[in-house]
């Protein structure tokens, strides 16, 4: 499965806190959140992201995919981002 | 026209004969502009700028016989003469004003979504600081430029252009959604132009004149040896309307201004957690 970016949501840092902004809605991203914000350009699936991720802190992929997809579902749920 | 100048430095009364009521011991005066900044061309004119206490007044001008223009600026009090077929813009800044545009950019606050604190005008005058070089006064000119940041002069654009994204993004998301496709097509174009703007503004290109935007892009360009975004801005403002692929451009261009957002956005944070 590969998701993309709602081409319109834009990110904004304000206090040195970065946000995604659609509209009128303010959606906080914290330092990985932006990270797999990043990952979200339709060519890596959602286990790739996963890995990346994983690779990036030193963990493991498993215990890491699960709060992927928890922060990609929300993602979905606000209409930040698509299934392709 | 860069011999005239250096002509200029060399001789400074070929400037201070056409300003006989400056207080010239009290004042700053230098050139700045396009031809410092080594984007003049062969019909540049040649920007003049007086610092003083004490403006000048419409007689005081007058007094000289040569043609000239004299008018009160949107920003600060212009004059014009034409002297040996060269234009100088003469441009006449108050100590009090610049006081209040020096402090107003070294006490920025990038942290949160400002108010903009500097208009246009002023933009432009700590820009064309920034390439300055003094007539007179060289001492007091160089301390004078030490106590501006310039620093923050990057951010404040990056930061307002930022704003400006977000509003031309939802212009043409507008109407993008709406199947107006005409004017999303020339808010994406626009769009480009900001993000670039701000882009350049980070790698400490801050000229604020769209007009020599495609010159800052070739010099950093050249000075970096990357021409990626050289590349990539030329691709995106060569696209001519074409209703078959119109839709395709614009998410096109939205994507790539996106990504190049993030990073911006990442510098600004970056900036704003010192």
């Amino acid at each position: 499965m590969t998701v993309v970016k709602d081409i319109f949501v834009q990110i904004r840092s304000i206090n040195g806190k970065t946000y995604a902004v659609k509209h009128n809605e303010v959606f906080l991203l914290d330092g990985v959140g932006l990270e797999i914000w990043q990952l979200l350009d339709g060519q890596n699936t959602v286990m790739q992201i996963s890995e990346k991720i994983a690779e990036k802190y030193n963990k493991s992929v498993n215990d890491i995919t699960e709060d992927v997809i928890e922060f990609i579902n929300e993602l979905l749920e606000d209409k930040l981002i698509e299934i392709e | 026209m860069l011999e005239k100048v250096e002509e200029i430095f060399k001789h400074p009364e070929i400037i201070l004969q056409h300003i006989p009521w400056v207080d010239i011991e009290n004042s700053m005066i230098y050139i700045g502009g396009s031809v410092m900044e080594g984007f003049g061309n062969a019909t540049s004119d040649i920007d003049v700028f007086v610092i003083s206490s004490d403006d000048p007044t419409s007689e005081d001008i007058n007094l000289s016989n040569e043609e000239q223009r004299f008018f009160e600026g949107m920003y600060s009090l212009v004059h014009n003469i034409i002297h040996e077929g060269i234009r100088y813009d003469f441009t006449y800044w108050n100590s009090d004003k610049v006081n209040h545009i020096k402090n107003s950019i070294n006490n920025i606050d990038l942290n949160t979504d400002f108010q903009m604190v500097l208009n246009k005008g002023e933009i432009d005058f700590l820009h064309r600081l920034k390439y300055a070089k003094s007539i007179i006064n060289h001492a007091e000119f160089s301390e004078f430029l030490k106590t501006i940041n310039f620093d923050n002069l990057r951010y404040y654009i990056a930061v307002t252009e930022s704003q400006a994204f977000a509003g031309t993004l939802e212009d043409l998301q507008g109407a993008f959604i709406s199947k107006d496709y005409g004017t999303a097509f020339f808010r994406a174009k626009r769009l480009v132009e900001i993000t670039f703007t701000a882009l350049l503004a980070l790698h400490g290109e801050t000229n604020p004149n769209v007009k020599w935007l495609y010159r800052k892009l070739q010099r950093l360009s050249e000075t970096t040896g990357d021409f990626n975004y050289f590349s990539k801005f030329m691709e995106l403002q060569n696209s001519n309307f074409d209703p078959a692929t119109v839709k395709i451009y614009i998410r096109e261009c939205v994507k790539y201004c996106q990504e190049i957002n993030i990073g911006i956005q990442e510098q600004l944070k970056t900036k704003q957690e010192v």
